[in-house]
């Protein structure tokens, strides 16, 4: 324990050479992304700010209570919740359903605790997060609790990819359920969302030095049990 | 000096990249993906741990059956339209007084302790007047309200209604008072019938009808073939709110849930045949084994044994049968259910919860409609049910958040009027003099003789002050109806 902990405070506070760290950066994906060309600035800075207008516009018609808004915060957003929720839980099942009734549920009894309507995106990511956290924790005591030990069977029906991808996915999910939560679903945003690193981080609503140590740390529990699985071994490549 | 982290040695950008463009388009397919849920398998040290739970559990039911058999039990309210509030209702006589609101769009059964049932009829308005060991007096203003007392020589039950007064010397009945007319049919047992002009008493026996209208007292034998008080809540919703003219056309806006349970009879009849293996006893098997389906066709095994049992709630549903009916529905699964059902049915899945009890599995039905269906009619019910959950279960913020977005979203519908009254109860819970007021504002100017009207005028008479416990409809500690 005291190892750890040595460890992660090494990485924080008195940090690693500066090339080590970015290598490690590299390998996680957690170097800022390069800032777009001024072209494509100017492309995407319009369709962008028009979103965000829009979203604005709809927290400010959920705020009044304006007819159909709800339907049209699920209509605009439900994808991305549904999203998200996928890539952290790993199914979407009738679960995660409920969950995605909840993620609207909150946002809508909570919208007036936003402050930022224009960032509405980033706040239903959260709660999605938050939401997913939940269920993480409540399954695991569930499973607990059952005194039953979950046996891997093959997947027969419900299938949602090729073979071989399936049993990748399920052995991926497989590995995340043994890693700890807080450092579960940074993982599988950065990882399968593909989100920076500030989003991510505002996502887990942690700082950033937290959410890099969270990747660093579930990275390597991720590897390490991944070499335990011969159904990844083909995805794996040598860093 | 701690060492180092090593550095990661592997990478799995593909398995990242692959894997996410795998979920999306299963997400983009719209089919729900699943990625098996895991078979459990017990292990022999598990299975020991998990006998000493069992058992300990074993034990855990014994003595809280002991323990049950060996307390009194005076009458009370136990399911219904009680279930929110059991903890409250326990006291029983605690609950004189206040007013029960049956709601346009459904019935309010009550259940009691000795086996008797009331049920307010879709639309009607009704008081509880007292409620003790020998009987309960209970106040009909308004529509149609079906008893089935379980008579004793100890108890005495009452139906007042106007100027006349039902008292119950058994036991099966129904007593409509709308617009001065008293109507009142016996299928079984007797009662006697007296107050203004009908002097010392009528007795009534069963198969005879009493009507009182403008002074003319006439009694008459019930029409062969007359609805009996156990035909299905279609029926007899129906025919509540065809007398209670402008609710009915609300109802026919919005279809009753037990519509639905036709259907799902259809479906049982359809798809299971003859001499299937569905479970003994249950309605939806006596009716398989006897209905059209040809005999001696091949059966379907489990998936039919499993459509039979994903009925079987609906049909206990529709017995009144709450408790057994949500229990049933457990077995299926709930979840299961929330995500297949239709909205017809779900609603009719939120209100089994709610009668039984359950306001977390009702919210978890309701929020699935509005979720799933969110255009769907039947989602303006859901929402003035998760509005009025909310407020049983004290969160009066919320409950106002629902019934604020059934008037924004559905400013015709059927509860329109009580969603209003009900936001003045919220805005009374949470001291807000100035919400209160517009909502009481709001509702005179909809509903000037409804049942929050005299709760409105007193708003705006004495301003904040006005103290929850006047409100007709609902007691956020109780249930709809049940009083604190």
């Amino acid at each position: 324990m005291t190892g750890r902990v040595g460890r992660t405070l090494f990485v924080e506070q008195k940090g690693l050479p500066q090339g080590h760290l970015q290598a490690v950066d590299r390998l996680l994906r957690i170097v800022p992304s390069p800032p777009p060309s001024p072209e494509d600035d100017g492309q995407d800075a319009g369709a962008v700010g028009t979103k965000l207008a829009e979203d604005a516009r709809l927290v400010a018609r959920l705020r009044e209570g304006a007819p159909r808004a709800t339907v049209e915060l699920v209509e605009r957003h439900g994808t991305h919740v549904r999203r998200v929720l996928f890539r952290v839980l790993g199914s979407d099942d009738s679960e995660s359903g409920d969950l995605f009734q909840e993620v609207i549920t909150q946002a809508w009894e909570r919208i007036d605790q936003l402050s930022e309507p224009r960032a509405l995106k980033a706040w239903l990511t959260q709660i999605a997060v938050f939401t997913a956290r939940k269920a993480i924790r409540r399954r695991r005591r569930r499973r607990w609790l059952t005194f039953f030990a979950d046996v891997p069977e093959p997947d027969v029906e419900g299938r949602w990819a090729g073979p071989d991808m399936q049993e990748a996915a399920r052995c991926v999910y497989r590995i995340l359920e043994r890693i700890p939560v807080d450092e579960r679903i940074p993982f599988s945003l950065r990882m399968l969302e593909d989100l920076d690193l500030e989003a991510t981080a505002r996502a887990c609503g942690t700082s950033l030095a937290t959410v890099r140590r969270r990747l660093v740390k579930a990275e390597r529990r991720f590897f390490k049990m991944a070499r335990q699985y011969e159904a990844l071994a083909p995805w794996l490549e040598n860093a | 000096m701690t060492p180092p982290p090593t550095p990661p040695h592997l990478r799995a950008d593909r398995l990242w990249r692959s894997l996410a463009d795998a979920q999306d388009a299963a997400l983009a397919r719209g089919t729900p993906p699943a990625l098996r849920t895991p078979r459990l398998r017990r292990s022999r040290v598990r299975a020991r741990r998990l006998g000493a739970a069992l058992l300990m559990a074993g034990a855990a039911v014994t003595a809280l059956v002991l323990f049950a058999v060996r307390a009194p039990r005076p009458l009370r309210g136990v399911g219904g339209g009680f279930a929110g509030g059991v903890a409250s209702v326990s006291g029983g006589r605690d609950e004189a007084g206040r007013t029960l609101v049956a709601d346009a769009r459904s019935d309010l059964p009550l259940q009691f302790s000795n086996g008797s049932s009331l049920t307010f009829r879709a639309g009607s308005t009704g008081r509880m007047q007292r409620l003790g060991d020998d009987g309960a007096q209970v106040f009909l203003e308004e529509g149609r309200l079906e008893a089935h007392v379980v008579h004793t020589r100890t108890t005495l039950w009452m139906v007042h209604a106007g100027p006349y007064r039902v008292r119950v010397t058994g036991t099966r009945f129904e007593v409509n008072w709308a617009a001065a007319r008293l109507d009142v049919s016996l299928f079984e047992g007797s009662v006697v019938i007296d107050g203004a002009e009908l002097g010392a008493g009528v007795p009534l026996r069963a198969g005879q009808r009493l009507t009182v209208d403008r002074g003319v007292v006439r009694t008459e034998l019930l029409p062969p073939g007359a609805p009996d008080g156990t035909r299905d809540l279609t029926g007899a919703s129906a025919s509540a709110s065809e007398e209670l003219g402008d609710r009915a056309g609300a109802r026919a806006k919005s279809p009753a849930p037990s519509e639905a349970m036709g259907a799902s009879e259809a479906v049982v009849d359809r798809e299971a045949p003859a001499g299937s293996d569905a479970p003994a006893g249950s309605g939806a098997s006596a009716r398989v084994s006897g209905g059209d389906a040809p005999s001696g066709a091949p059966a379907k095994g489990r998936a039919v044994a499993v459509a039979i049992d994903e009925n079987e709630w609906l049909m206990l549903a529709k017995q009144s049968a709450y408790a057994e009916a949500f229990s049933s529905a457990m077995r299926v699964g709930w979840r299961t259910l929330c995500h297949r059902l239709d909205a017809h049915r779900l609603l009719t899945l939120g209100d089994v919860a709610r009668y039984a009890g359950s306001r977390p599995r009702a919210q978890q039905a309701f929020e699935s409609l509005v979720a799933r269906f969110p255009r769907d009619p039947l989602a303006a019910d859901a929402v003035f049910s998760l509005g009025r959950l909310a407020f049983e279960s004290d969160q009066s913020d919320r409950a106002a958040r629902w019934f604020r977005r059934y008037v924004a979203d559905w400013p015709q519908g059927p509860l329109v009027d009580q969603a209003v009254g009900r936001l003045v109860e919220c805005a009374i819970h949470m001291h807000d003099g100035e919400a209160a007021r517009d909502a009481a504002r709001a509702y005179l100017l909809r509903a000037p003789t409804g049942p929050h009207a005299r709760l409105a005028r007193q708003v705006l008479r004495d301003g904040a002050g006005v103290t929850a416990s006047a409100a007709p409809g609902l007691s956020p500690r109780g249930s709809p109806g049940v009083p604190r």
